[in-house]
């Protein structure tokens, strides 16, 4: 064939008319250089087709050109009128790559719903998991110097404190800006509260020294906080107990009736106290109202609460020295003081829910669930873009044989997974605002969500950003790696394999699973544990009213004879406080020891609580040894009369027998001498979580502060309304001073257990989250399995085999990643839940029964997700699947 | 044959030289640069128009397409006020490289 070169010359500019790094006008210059190469090589004697070959020669190779060119493209472009059209050229294309990716996700309405549901509940997950968690940290953060305050403790746990202790350390310690000392006076027995007509009781009822508002960062609504709490009889309220009694929110001078006893003048109105705050409380009288307590600086006695706030954070460390000498030179020049116990230990406001109260645990549980959750998601998300690369490898052939680079590529599938967590985090946050309603109810917690907080908005962007990059980066990369010739060849489309990542996936998944389900299992089982307990007494049927009232405990026989005369009532007694808040201290002396020491502090530690001679009956103790009280109204104690009922513990402590402890004399500190009635059966007169100790139980009407009525239970239904009602009438005739309001023992002790109870819910509702966000991967991943064994399946069954051979070929890999899951899973949850139990006096027992129940419900669920598709797979028609073959 | 790092460095002092005597279009301006150095200075296509690319860019030269007698037309390059300061600069940069080499080596190792 002869040269011609104006042929030549237009299929070399047809090569580069669709390469976008020469414009035109390029390539016309490029021509005209080839003209003039040929031109002059003609001269010089050489043929057209020799001067071709040389001007090509000297151009260089097409890459290389267009390296070159590239380099200068965009400032040629943006100095020209080109620049616009480019612009519009590259909108252009992410319109495409925007409308293939749609186009995309409608035409695979599984996939695209599958991958949709999971990432978005993930997301949701992780973002209400992360707001719990920030709730967590925020406790006490409300305080301007929560960083440099701290709390006293008596010991190493005892948040109790003496009188002494915030007045000596601020005269003393330069360190110590200003002390507070708290008296939690409605903490265990409810506080009676009036304002003419408002009767109410009160828990959230403190005592406070008047530097209570220099300490904590309280907001002023009404009133000076410098001055408020200075004088006897005043008190500070909060907005709403301010809102409660007077209907508006300052009302200073007004006065409140406590206890039906004193008046208090309102001198400052504070904003309520976030619920991140560790201590609550919306009264607070003045700590000189209570000259006994005020005007005494005693070492030995524990009921207060004390908080410093220091010059700075860094001031804690030498403080705490400068303390333990003091203590020391304390116990050296009074030895009624020493003792080992006698110690003070500072804990920062910000360590006491975290670490004292063990929230951290928690804190460090839900951020683990959270991220796993998240990356459960991902690898769902990853899953099914690589699998469903064999329906995708086409169009990559496709697109790079029309000249797409591995870089259009690769934007283009990273688009896509962009697109898909964009829609995915919307619908996410649509689903958080709907959540955060019941998880606040489920949680006890108060979690706000605004539209307009900008944080927010700011953590769902950077998680989508990581979200996309954590799920869409590998499916970015293995796509666009697909060879053209390789992928256009085969007629089937199918793509490189990359089972075997897949499967690392799918086995993270599993571990997931398992490990959260073994959680779930032991957490729900150390609660159900915990609740179904023999609590040692019985808590059902019994009515709890406050009598915290001196009217009412010198009236105590007659109400008692009203209300025992009432058919529904089974018994009435009054104690000082009801099981589970039984926390007041005695040292014991024995016959052993000196039982006429007078010395308080010494001997053993007790619990000691004043009951009446009805309290066996009312909780139905079981007696072991010896009888309760004999019916006597008119007994009073004194010294050397004292009657005690002890519990188990208190007479194994002791190494005594049951039977020989009564009829034995003991004094509970100071003076109060008496006798062992009886001995009964340990119960549980604390949370849970704390180990029963020695327990005495003594008759001193003076400090009863809760009336216990026991109602018949054989009654038929409807009647505990009628029964409450009838209550209520006498109590308006026998305590008018106090409201009706009353709570139920059962609900009283349940309590204890509500931070638990919710932790486990939560725990519990985000595992099971886990888990089917898991399983939707699972089956997403099942479909694309069947299909890509279609025709192996076809064949296997021209070849012979039965449907069950073939539901076994398709299950068996499942079963031996589930199986690899659970060997790596069982460890490391033995090991966490283990260390979560030890925070339990009465913990479950981790058996193989647990690991191996959630290894097989794991198992099952993997099946069952599979089945569908493997069965369907196996009944499939074989002239069918092989019909294109 | 110049180093490439050497040709690379001296395009732009050259083309703007070649440019500061008259337009001139692309392949003309590599066959008197060819014919200058004694065949030593071979560009190509490549490392040519993207650098007059640039050029125009940074405002240096700048370039119009005429008619030509023989055939279609071609683009032809021009020195810009801008490109002839730039030239002013290079050369002395040359010239002070050019003399301190000479004052380092000497008349006869320079001339051997």
């Amino acid at each position: 064939m002869m040269f011609n070169l104006e042929t030549a010359i237009s299929t070399w500019k047809n090569a580069l008319k669709h390469n976008r790094a020469f414009l035109p006008e390029d390539i016309e210059e490029l021509e005209g250089h080839i003209r003039d190469h040929v031109h002059s090589a003609c001269e010089a004697g050489l043929s057209e087709e020799e001067g071709y070959r040389r001007a090509l020669k000297e151009i260089g190779d097409l890459m290389g050109l267009e390296t070159e060119y590239k380099k200068v493209f965009w400032s040629k472009v943006l100095t020209r009128t080109g620049a616009v059209k480019e612009i519009i050229l590259e909108v252009k294309m992410l319109i495409n790559y925007l409308k293939i990716a749609f186009r995309n996700l409608l035409r695979y309405k599984g996939y695209t719903s599958i991958n949709i549901i999971g990432l978005a509940a993930g997301i949701a997950c992780f973002i209400v998991i992360g707001l719990f968690v920030k709730d967590e940290l925020s406790y006490d953060r409300h305080n301007e110097h929560a960083d440099s305050i701290v709390r006293v403790l008596y010991g190493e746990k005892q948040i109790y404190t003496p009188t002494a202790v915030a007045p000596e350390f601020s005269r003393r310690f330069p360190e110590v800006v200003s002390a507070t000392r708290i008296f939690p006076i409605g903490m265990f027995n409810s506080i009676t509260v009036r304002k003419d007509e408002k009767l109410f009781e009160e828990s959230g009822f403190i005592s406070a020294d008047s530097t209570l508002f220099d300490v904590f960062t309280l907001q002023i609504v009404a009133g000076q906080p410098e001055n408020a709490l200075n004088r006897p009889q005043t008190i500070a309220i909060s907005r709403t107990a301010a809102l409660k009694y007077f209907n508006r929110i300052d009302p200073i001078g007004e006065t409140l009736n406590v206890s039906g006893s004193t008046d208090f003048e309102v001198t400052a109105v504070f904003e309520d106290l976030p619920s991140t705050s560790h201590v609550h409380f919306s009264f607070v009288t003045s700590f000189v109202s209570y000259p006994r307590w005020s005007e005494r600086e005693i070492w030995d006695r524990s009921n207060f609460f004390t908080y410093l706030r220091l010059q700075d954070a860094r001031s804690m460390e030498p403080l705490q020295n400068k303390i333990d000498a003091m203590v020391a030179q304390l116990s050296a020049s009074d030895p009624n003081l020493a003792s080992e116990q006698f110690f003070f230990t500072l804990q920062r406001l910000t360590d006491i829910r975290l670490k004292f109260e063990g929230r951290e645990r928690y804190v460090f549980m839900f951020s683990a669930i959270g991220l796993l959750i998240l990356l459960v998601a991902c690898a769902n998300y990853i899953n099914l873009a690589t699998a469903r690369a064999s329906r995708r490898a086409r169009e990559v052939g496709i697109r790079k044989v029309s000249g797409a680079h591995r870089g259009h590529l690769m934007r283009q599938f990273f688009g896509e997974s962009m697109l898909m967590v964009l829609i995915a985090s919307i619908l996410a946050v649509v689903l958080v605002f709907i959540s955060i309603g019941p998880l606040n109810a489920v949680s006890g917690k108060e979690i706000a969500l605004s539209l307009w907080n900008l944080k927010f908005w700011g953590l769902i962007v950077g998680l989508g950003v990581i979200m996309a990059g954590l799920s869409g980066v590998y499916p970015a990369i293995m796509l666009s790696s697909y060879q053209p010739a390789t992928v256009l060849k085969s007629a089937s489309g199918r793509g490189t394999g990359s089972s075997k990542f897949r499967n690392v996936l799918v086995v993270f998944q599993f571990v997931v699973t398992v490990f959260l389900l073994v959680g779930t299992f032991v957490v729900k089982g150390q609660l159900s544990l915990m609740q179904d307990r023999d609590f040692g007494f019985e808590k059902d049927h019994v009515v709890v009213l406050s009598m915290n009232d001196a009217a009412m405990r010198s009236n105590y026989e007659s109400i008692k004879s009203v209300l025992q005369s009432q058919p529904y009532v089974q018994a009435v007694s009054a104690i000082q406080s009801t099981p589970g808040y039984q926390f007041s201290g005695y040292g014991m002396e024995t016959e052993e020891s000196d039982l006429t020491e007078q010395v308080p502090g010494g001997g053993q530690l007790v619990n000691g609580i004043t009951i009446d001679d009805d309290v066996v009956n009312v909780l139905g103790l079981h007696l072991i040894a010896g009888s309760n009280f004999p019916d006597d109204p008119s007994y009073t104690p004194s010294d050397g009369q004292y009657r005690y009922l002890v519990n188990e513990q208190l007479v194994r402590s002791l190494n005594w027998d049951p039977d020989e402890a009564v009829g034995k004399k003991i004094n509970l500190t100071s003076g109060r001498v008496g006798e062992i009635f009886g001995v009964y059966q340990d119960y549980h007169y604390q949370s849970l979580h704390n180990e029963i100790n020695a327990q005495a139980l003594f008759i001193d009407p003076s400090q009863f502060r809760n009336l216990m009525i026991k109602l018949r239970p054989d009654q038929g239904s409807g009647s505990l309304t009628a029964s409450m009602a009838s209550l209520q009438k006498i109590w308006k005739d026998v305590a008018p001073q106090k409201p009706f309001s009353f709570k139920f023992l059962d609900d009283e002790f349940d309590a204890l257990y509500k931070a638990d109870v919710q932790i486990s819910e939560v725990i519990s509702v985000f595992s099971v989250l886990a888990v089917l966000i898991a399983c939707l991967g699972f089956i997403g991943l099942a479909s694309f399995t069947a299909e890509r064994k279609t025709k192996e399946i076809g064949v296997r069954k021209v070849m012979g085999a039965t449907v069950g051979q073939i539901y076994l070929l398709m299950t068996k890999d499942l079963v031996l990643l589930v199986g690899i899951a659970f060997a790596i899973a069982t460890p490391f949850a033995w090991y966490f839940l283990n260390k979560w139990l030890e925070n339990f006096s009465f913990r479950l027992e981790l058996t193989v029964w647990t690991f191996l129940t959630a290894g097989l419900v794991v198992l099952l669920i993997a099946v069952i997700t599979v089945s569908y598709q493997a069965l369907r797979a196996s009944y499939l028609d074989p002239v069918k699947s092989l019909r294109y073959e | 044959m110049l180093s490439k790092q050497l040709v690379a460095a001296s395009l732009q002092p050259i083309v703007l030289t070649i440019l500061s005597r008259g337009e001139a279009y692309g392949y003309e301006i590599m066959q008197r640069a060819l014919d200058l150095s004694n065949g030593q200075l071979v560009w190509t296509a490549g490392t040519l128009y993207p650098l007059m690319h640039r050029l125009e860019a940074k405002g240096l030269i700048s370039s119009a397409w005429h008619p030509s007698e023989s055939g279609p037309r071609r683009k032809y390059y021009r020195i810009t006020s801008k490109g002839q300061t730039v030239l002013e600069a290079d050369k002395k940069e040359w010239i002070n490289v050019h003399a301190i080499l000479m004052n380092l080596w000497g008349p006869e190792l320079a001339i051997a």
